[in-house]
């Protein structure tokens, strides 16, 4: 009963609009204080403890390195050494878009900063070369999801520690799933882009594509910087964030692409960020907290398994959940709010929790770009000037190729526990 | 959305309008950015005592856990400044100015009750933690708890304020979130 009223009080709270830090408190803070083995001190602790954690440290680490890389110029550069390499294909800026993206992604792991930098310089280009607006921005928007299913990845801390299992594996588990994705995509730009011979651009010379390729190598080497830190054991993934910090600020110096004013501006969005990420993550901690108290998982747990032993029935009744919710919730936010309850159900079903946890990422990834709350059609909107419904339009042939991964996802764990399981991490 | 959308070092309409709160927000801000260069510098030595030095530091990383937690609820204060707090907006788009003022007033006095109850829940648990110290970095166990007292001490100034400042201006409804500037998905 008392779960009842408070998944209940949650679900109406964020209806009319309050904050998601403050909806999730509001029932926790209410069942301290009318539970009488509970002690309202308890609300401040949990809250506390849920950030003192030092895989959260990556957190705004990432954020800032996600900043960094964007004002170094680091995309334009991919950019550039696309176009040189691989122009004159057909529908070439279509495969450049997302070969931009999964570059730029091994420096950033939110889809909003990527959506934002890509779509401020690769649309207008696009469009300028011939490509539909709509195409355009459904490329940018779709490929924008590669950066949080690959390493560093936002979302993944989020849930490793929220579900306490191993940044490092879960972040190495993205990466293949995150090339199905990028061959996904691309076969969905080789198919609108057929017949279209006018998307070809002249092709670049050698002298070209290899001044391009040394001038984007330095992206390459944060990614060495930071992955191989990780996967070789040398450093945490906290700690690797911290030195991919490092990388980018000295690599920004030696391009002249900081000035005091950017550099102040980058840390303040990043403690803007970290703030609203962060204090959800300490209301949420509280409320997890309080369902674990109630015995909430095993409750649903118990539930679920009246209605079906079946893992592959679970799996998609979960699946269905997840894109109603991502179409309302904000990844992060619904990670830390069904985590706790889903994670332990799906343990029970005999399903790997490396396998669960990037199919259930991936799953609200897909929100980002669905209406009525997906915050990466807003960023396209806003940074191009196209109205949402545009932006809607022309991200819409691209969840096939998403639903697809999705479904490839949720029935091959192999796709997320190969590379985890040979590199040593589970 | 939003009409504008500020980039975070630029003042809003509240802060251009009083001294005191644009002073205030700026002191949000510096003092959250120290924080998180400090959370750099320690990670950064943390990893250079291991490997150059050979030496591990036990405290860089229950120092940086600390800072952390700062980090965290100072910047939260200031998000509500700009009332930048992550929420659902599906509902409330769809309804009429006056309901519009209705939703909006009952989330912000929502805030108001829940973020006064947390400040005192943290005074309590801070004054209870009184002379406990963090084992590694030697700090004040209460400190840490104070971080939750500053931060909703600070969600409830902000909400206070920018009510008062709307209620004065008429202005549109309240409450916008900024897509762009928050969610770190």
């Amino acid at each position: 009963m008392t779960l009842i009223i408070m998944i209940s009080a949650l679900l109406l709270l964020l209806a009319l609009r309050v904050p998601v830090v403050i909806a999730l408190l509001v029932p926790s803070l209410s069942y301290v204080i009318f539970e009488p083995t509970a002690n309202i001190a308890t609300a401040a602790q949990q809250m506390a403890s849920g950030v003192n954690n030092f895989a959260l440290l990556a957190v705004p680490l990432f954020i800032l390195l996600g900043g960094l890389a964007n004002d170094s110029g680091i995309s334009e550069r991919l950019y550039n050494s696309g176009v040189a390499w691989i122009g004159h294909i057909r529908g070439s800026l279509g495969y450049v878009n997302i070969g931009t993206s999964f570059g730029f992604s091994w420096m950033s792991g939110a889809a909003i900063a990527d959506a934002a930098a890509m779509g401020r310089v690769q649309v207008p280009a696009m469009v300028k070369r011939g490509y539909s607006r709509s195409f355009s921005l459904g490329v940018t928007g779709a490929s924008s999801l590669i950066a949080p299913l690959l390493p560093p990845s936002i979302p993944a801390i989020i849930y490793a520690v929220t579900a306490g299992v191993s940044v490092g594996a879960l972040f190495v588990a993205g990466v293949i799933p995150a090339l199905v994705l990028v061959a996904t995509l691309c076969l969905m730009v080789w198919v609108q882009t057929r017949g279209r011979e006018e998307l070809r651009l002249p092709k670049a010379g050698w002298g070209e594509r290899g001044r391009t390729l040394l001038g984007s190598l330095p992206a390459a080497g944060a990614a060495v910087v930071v992955l191989g830190g990780i996967l070789s054991g040398i450093f945490t993934p906290t700690e690797a964030s911290g030195i991919g910090v490092i990388y980018l600020l000295v690599l920004g110096l030696v391009y002249r692409a900081f000035t005091w004013k950017s550099l102040y501006r980058t840390l303040l969005s990043t403690v803007e960020t970290t703030g609203s990420v962060l204090m959800i993550v300490a209301s949420a901690a509280l409320f997890g907290w309080t369902l674990a108290r109630e015995r909430a998982p095993q409750l649903a747990a118990d539930m679920i398994l009246s209605f079906t032993d079946n893992p592959f029935v679970f799996l998609l009744l979960v699946n269905i959940l997840l894109l109603i919710i991502g179409a309302v919730l904000e990844p992060t936010a619904a990670i830390l709010i069904l985590v706790p309850v889903l994670a332990p159900i799906a343990v029970t079903f005999g399903v790997d929790p490396i396998h669960f946890a990037v199919m259930m990422i991936f799953n609200l990834l897909i929100g980002l770009l669905t209406p009525p709350v997906g915050l990466v059609l807003f960023v396209l909107s806003s940074v191009t000037g196209a109205p949402v419904q545009e932006v809607i339009k022309g991200v819409l042939p691209f969840f096939f190729p998403m639903l697809l991964v999705l479904v490839l996802l949720s029935l091959i764990p192999t796709l997320s526990l190969w590379l985890p399981g040979v590199l040593g991490f589970i | 959305m939003t009409s504008a959308i500020l980039t975070p070092d630029q003042p809003d309409e509240l802060e251009k309008a009083s001294r005191v709160v644009s002073a205030l927000v700026t002191t949000e801000r510096v003092v959250a950015t120290i924080a998180l260069v400090v959370t750099l510098v320690l990670i950064l030595l943390q990893v250079t005592s291991r490997y150059i030095f050979n030496a591990p530091l036990g405290w860089t990383e229950q120092t940086a856990r600390f800072t952390l937690v700062w980090l965290t609820f100072v910047s939260g204060g200031f998000v509500m400044a700009r009332r930048g707090h992550i929420a659902v907006d599906l509902m409330v788009d769809r309804l009429g100015l006056k309901s519009k003022r209705v939703v909006n007033g009952f989330s912000i006095l929502t805030v108001l009750i829940a973020s006064a109850i947390m400040t005192l829940a943290s005074v309590q648990l801070a004054l209870a933690t009184m002379g406990l110290k963090l084992p590694a970095a030697g700090i004040p166990v209460s400190l840490l708890y104070l971080a939750v007292t500053v931060g909703f001490l600070l969600i409830f100034v902000h909400g206070v304020l920018s009510t008062v400042f709307d209620l004065r201006h008429r202005k549109k409804p309240t409450l916008e979130t900024v897509d762009g500037e928050t969610g770190a998905a």
